[in-house]
């Protein structure tokens, strides 16, 4: 009985917090739409890209690896290399891999938002800009969202080709099947339009990640600890962002397909 | 020679990095593991991880699994072997999907929280009042967590493992109606129990390797604000990919070198 | 430097020799020296403030006398001790005969005000716990926090958090206390009651203690014996009245800027 008064009240706490998380988005889009500086926002989409792709790369490429492990070996009664070269194609460029490059950039370049912003929060360089009569939000938050906007389809496409490769040097070295037939199994599932969907996924994922990580930085707590609990609630909160969105869009767009 | 610069450096750093968490994880662990105390904070340690961990393993393993079967039934519909969507779902599930993304989350949130933590005490000088009273921080404070991470990668698997199916047989049988006699009738089929003990065993591993790394980057943090966030940023990027480089390595180890069924 | 810029005062007063005693210390970080042919003798059982700027190397100083940072030359010998040739076990045993009071107080965050006080009796010195939080309550009364046990180090003052810091020093009767910069962030009022409270702990105790520091009006409330640390040397050494009525230009430089006129 004493506890349940604490646990109902924590998740309250916690909903009214998602709440608040959920309400900063249509002000970071806002701030964003009012005009960023050019040249902070190219900057750090170029650091954002630069950064981020070889995180992408190196975790795609091995669940690309993975994936094709595992598949030959569960799909092997149903017709073993062939099949799981198609699998993995399929799945690995409609899901996971978007998914993995998503998550990818908001562990790389979403916690480093949230470890910028909040450390200008706790050494109140946030105040000085508001003190100034500056808008935070448009000149340090905008250009954020925008390297996330940009450069998470870029990341997307790096890590679909990277699974893609991953998968195809599994496939022919380690498990010796044809390097040609691989390759053209790998990509028979997949139509010009999946690549495309990937990169609209990477658009609205790339914009959430951004934003979550915004918005924790900006309400860090006190001091390095305040920093660093708004870097880990913030790359936790892009990750269960990101996938839920990511099943709601794949379900919106191939739902219908597959029903 | 400038390209030896731009890879050279990077690597360097990594294998000085990957020298500094080898040489301080495993005494930091195995002092914790040698004094009572220690054992009893990795135990609430593992307690505080699978707590934090239980949400976001549940919110990220659910729609994974829908997707799966979501993906998995348009794929099989394709080639009209629908029979077999439950046993590729549960198999990819228990073998892969659900230790991995559970040690992603472990990552993100327990390993990042490991590194926030020791970092800001590292930037309070709370570690080094640790030293000031003859303790050692890394027995007191950074080997309680690595064995920590370990205990709870494995259970936090099973509550994926569980939300994963649970995901998928959502997806797949009040939604996309494949018959449920089906999905239940043949979900078993793909998996052993061998496959869960594996499943955990890699955990286990994924868990010590995670904490490791995001305990060294709190524990050396630089000691600022900046310095914190750094820290837990760094951690979370190189722990994921050790986890993905890690279960790669041991699938080929389980699976066998060519792919074990293959030869089938 | 020359020998006469250590004054015969500063020669062990006590028995047993001084309580820290450097001869010839030196510490680099890259091309700068922090501590720069350093020696100095800390006598036993007074208050010992080691003054300089921001900068000065009184910090990097604290570390080297507590282990917490090597030498790159030179000899540091605690209570006796010399810490270079002690093995790390050695050390961690002779840091629990001293105590230190960090300038940002390096309360535990996640543990109340009487736990933080009792943790060194509970982990060093293995005292049960309900004996070890008798003893931090009554060192809690001692440096004047009565009843604020149950709080957590951030729900306190700045002032209160350094009585906390003082007690958690204090709490395995140390034969050194250091103090780095223990007056640094707080209010003139709050920094008197401070100093106030080392002096009369000190008293009390007989402990030695040395303290870092800045602040020069601390300096003379405090101290029995007086270091001025600039640019890593050590410029004056003696007691308070020798140093503060110096003749040497870059001394008398330092205090008169800083010495509130008349």
């Amino acid at each position: 009985m004493s506890g349940a008064r604490p646990a109902r009240s924590r998740v309250a706490g916690a909903l009214l917090d998602a709440a608040a998380a959920a309400a900063f988005w249509p002000r970071a889009a806002g701030a964003t739409l009012r005009g960023p500086p050019l040249v902070d926002t190219v900057l750090l989409t170029l650091r954002l890209v630069v950064t981020s792709v070889p995180v992408v790369f190196a975790v795609t490429f091995f669940s690309g690896a993975m994936l094709t492990v595992q598949a030959a070996a569960s799909l092997a009664p149903f017709g073993g290399g062939a099949l799981a070269g198609i699998a993995v194609g399929f799945g690995g460029i409609r899901e996971v891999f978007p998914l993995l490059a998503a998550a990818s950039v908001a562990a790389r370049s979403g916690a480093e938002i949230a470890s910028q912003l909040a450390t200008m929060r706790v050494t109140k360089q946030i105040e000085a800009l508001e003190v100034m009569g500056l808008d935070p939000l448009r000149l340090l938050v905008g250009p954020r969202i925008v390297a996330a906007v940009v450069g998470t389809p870029v990341c997307v496409l790096v890590g679909c080709g990277a699974g893609m490769l991953g998968a195809q040097a599994i496939g022919a070295w380690q498990l010796g099947l044809d390097r040609g037939a691989m390759w053209s199994n790998l990509w028979s599932g997949i139509v010009a339009a999946d690549l495309v969907v990937g990169a609209l996924k990477g658009l609205v994922l790339g914009f959430l990640l951004g934003a979550v990580s915004a918005r924790e930085g900006l309400v860090a707590g006190a001091g390095a600890r305040g920093v660093g609990s708004a870097t880990n609630r913030a790359v936790i909160r892009a990750l269960v962002v990101v996938s839920c969105a990511s099943l709601a869009l794949s379900s919106a767009i191939y739902g219908r397909l597959a029903g | 020679m400038r390209a030896l610069a731009l890879f050279g450096r990077p690597a360097l750093a990594l294998f000085a990095g990957a020298g500094r968490v080898i040489a301080f994880a495993p005494p930091a662990a195995l002092r914790a593991l040698g004094s009572g105390h220690g054992a009893r904070a990795a135990v609430s340690q593992a307690v505080s991880i699978v707590a934090r961990c239980a949400a976001p393993v549940v919110l990220v393993c659910g729609p994974i699994g829908a997707m799966l079967a979501l993906q998995g039934l348009t794929l099989m519909r394709t080639f009209g072997v629908e029979r077999a969507l439950a046993p590729l779902c549960v198999a990819t599930i228990v073998r892969e999907l659900a230790p991995g993304f559970a040690a992603v989350v472990v990552a993100m949130q327990g390993g990042a929280g490991i590194a926030a933590e020791l970092g800001a005490m590292r930037a309070a000088d709370e570690l080094d009042a640790l030293e000031v009273m003859g303790i050692d921080p890394r027995a007191e404070v950074a080997g309680p967590r690595i064995l920590g991470a370990a205990v709870a990668a494995p259970l936090l698997n099973g509550l994926a493992m569980l939300c994963g199916v649970v995901g998928a047989w959502v997806m797949a049988v009040p939604i996309l109606g494949v018959p449920n006699t089906l999905f239940l009738g043949t979900a078993l089929d793909g998996v052993t129990a061998a496959d869960v003990w594996l499943s955990a065993a890699k955990t286990v591993l994924f868990g010590a390797a995670l904490g490791a790394v995001c305990a060294s980057a709190g524990f050396f943090a630089e000691r600022s604000a900046a310095g914190v966030g750094r820290a837990a940023n760094r951690a979370v990027v190189a722990s994921v990919i050790l986890v993905l480089v890690f279960n790669y390595l041991c699938n080929t180890a389980i699976f066998g070198l060519r792919g074990g069924a293959l030869a089938l | 430097m020359s020998d006469s810029t250590i004054p015969d005062s500063a020669a062990p007063e006590h028995t047993g020799g001084p309580a820290v005693l450097l001869e010839h210390v030196a510490k680099r970080f890259g091309d700068h020296a922090a501590i720069d042919d350093v020696t100095l003798a800390i006598p036993r059982g007074r208050i010992t403030a080691l003054l300089g700027p921001s900068g000065s190397g009184k910090s990097t100083l604290l570390r080297l006398i507590t282990g917490l940072s090597r030498p790159d030359a030179g000899s540091v010998r605690v209570l006796g001790e010399e810490l270079s040739t002690l093995p790390r076990g050695g050390l961690l045993k002779l840091r629990r005969r001293m105590g230190m009071l960090f300038q940002d107080n390096a309360l535990f965050q996640s543990l109340t005000v009487v736990d933080n006080v009792a943790f060194p009796l509970v982990r060093v010195a293995r005292v049960p716990t309900a004996e070890a939080k008798r003893r931090a309550l009554a060192l809690l009364e001692q440096v004047g926090l009565p009843g604020l046990g149950e709080r957590r180090p951030d729900e306190l003052s700045g002032g209160q958090r350094k009585r906390v810091a003082l007690a958690r020093a204090l709490a395995l009767e140390p034969e050194v206390v250091l103090f780095d910069e223990p007056t640094s962030g707080l209010d003139p009022q709050t920094s008197a009651a401070i100093d106030a409270l080392l002096r009369e702990t000190q008293r009390r105790l007989g402990t030695t203690f040395v303290v870092i520091t800045h602040d020069i009006i601390s300096a003379a409330a405090i101290a029995d014996h007086v270091g001025l640390l600039v640019d890593g040397k050590l410029r004056a050494f003696g007691s308070k009245d020798e140093v503060w009525s110096s003749t040497d230009p870059q001394v008398r430089a330092f205090l008169d800027r800083r010495l509130p006129a008349g």
